[in-house]
C-alpha cells in the first residue's frame, strides 16, 4: 500500500514497495522513467532536513513497518535521521520505488523533473509570447489529430477490458481531492497472481516466485542475525540488505 | 585428512534438539554459488577465541530459532556489549 513520502510545491511523491503494482496500466519505459525521477527526488534531498520533518518521519516509519518488518526495531526505537537515512538508501538500491501522483496519472515525466518556468515567456512580448505559445500548441495538438476534450466518457471510449481498466483508473487518480487531505490509493491487487502478463514475460512460475521470496527472507533473516550477533554499523546492515534484495531479483530474472 | 566439508546445523522439531552433519561441500556447490554468502566479521588473520565462537553459535542459534518456535523460546542470550 503506497504511503505519502513528501508533498512539494508541485507534487505528492509516494512510496511503494518495489514489487508492489504502480503505474500498471503505463508501459514499462514510462513507469521506469517514474521511478528514475522519483530516485533523483529522493537522493537530492538532505536527510538532516527530512529528519526535522516530523510527519514525514511518522509516514516513513509507518511504511517501512508496514512492508519491511525486519525494520521493526528502527521503526520503533531507531533515531529521525536513521529512519530518513535507511528510506534514502531503500529509494537508492531499488527496494522502494517514489513515484510522483502526476507521472501515475500520466503526466511528463520530463514535465515532473523540471517544472516548467514562466521565464521563457515572461521576457518576451506579449505578441510574440502568444505566438510561441500557440507553436508549442502545434506540436502538442497538431492540426488534424483527435484531441481528448470535454468530460471524459468512459462509456464511450471505452472498448476492451484495457480500455476499461484505464478508465476506472482515470477515474480513480483524476478525482483531484485536495493534495492535503487526498488518501493515498492502492492500483491493484497485490497477489502474484494478478501479475500473470510480467511473470510470463520472465519465464518463471509462481511457485519459483514464492521460492524467491522464501529465499529473500531467510537472506534478511542472516542479514538481522549478524548484525545483531556482531553489532557494525546501519551501513553494513543495509549494504547486506541489498544484496539479499539484488540475489531476490536475480532470482526473478530481473 | 577431510577436506570436502561443509558444517550444517539444523533444528528437529520431533525431538526439539539440535543437530549437525559434515557434508561434502561439494554436494551443496550448487546451491552456494547461486546463494548469497555473509562474510562472518571476523579479521582474516587473526586469533579466533571463545568470543568468537560465542557469537558464531549465537549466530547460529538465532537463525534457526527464527524459524523454529520452541528452540526460540528456549533461547537465552545476552545482547550484544555496549560499544
Amino acid at each position: 500500500m503506497a504511503i505519502e513520502l513528501k508533498t512539494d510545491g508541485w507534487r505528492r511523491y509516494m512510496m511503494y514497495r518495489r514489487d508492489e503494482q504502480y503505474m500498471t496500466f503505463e508501459p514499462e519505459q514510462k513507469r521506469r522513467e517514474a521511478a528514475e525521477a522519483g530516485k533523483k527526488f529522493v537522493a537530492m534531498a538532505y536527510a538532516d532536513v527530512w529528519a526535522k520533518d516530523v510527519e514525514l518521519v511518522k509516514r516513513v516509519r509507518a511504511f517501512l513497518g508496514k512492508n519491511f518488518h525486519w525494520h521493526d526495531r528502527l521503526v520503533k526505537s531507531g533515531a529521525d535521521i536513521d529512519v530518513v537515512q535507511t528510506i534514502k538508501e531503500m529509494v537508492r538500491g531499488d527496494s522502494v520505488v517514489v513515484i510522483s501522483e502526476d507521472a501515475m496519472r500520466g503526466g511528463s515525466i520530463g514535465s515532473a523533473l523540471l517544472p516548467p518556468t514562466k521565464r521563457a515567456y515572461s521576457v518576451m512580448d506579449p505578441e510574440t509570447a502568444a505566438e510561441m505559445r500557440a507553436i508549442a500548441r502545434s506540436f502538442l495538438y497538431p492540426p488534424g489529430e483527435a484531441v481528448l476534450s470535454g468530460p471524459y466518457r468512459p462509456d464511450r471510449e471505452a472498448c476492451g477490458q484495457l480500455a476499461a481498466a484505464r478508465a476506472a483508473m482515470a477515474k480513480a487518480a483524476g478525482a483531484s481531492t485536495p493534495l492535503g487531505d487526498a488518501q493515498p490509493f492502492k492500483l491493484g491487487n497485490n497477489a502474484s497472481s494478478d501479475d500473470v502478463e510480467s511473470i510470463a514475460a520472465r519465464g518463471i512460475s509462481e511457485a519459483e516466485e514464492s521460492e524467491c521470496e522464501a529465499e529473500y527472507d531467510r537472506n534478511i533473516l542472516g542479514c538481522k542475525a549478524l548484525s545483531f550477533t556482531y553489532g557494525g554499523d546501519l551501513r553494513t546492515k543495509l549494504a547486506c540488505e541489498q544484496r539479499a534484495f539484488e540475489t531476490y531479483n536475480q532470482c526473478r530474472g530481473y | 585428512m577431510v577436506r570436502d566439508l561443509a558444517v550444517v546445523f539444523v533444528y528437529d522439531d520431533d525431538t526439539n534438539t539440535l543437530k549437525m552433519s559434515n557434508i561434502s561441500r561439494r554436494s551443496i556447490q550448487g546451491a552456494l554459488d547461486r546463494a548469497l554468502l555473509l562474510d562472518i566479521p571476523e579479521s582474516p588473520d587473526g586469533p579466533l577465541d571463545d568470543e568468537s565462537a560465542r557469537k558464531l553459535g549465537a549466530l547460529v542459534l538465532r537463525c534457526l530459532g527464527s524459524a523454529h518456535s520452541h528452540l526460540e523460546a528456549r533461547l537465552n542470550l545476552s545482547e550484544l556489549p555496549p560499544g
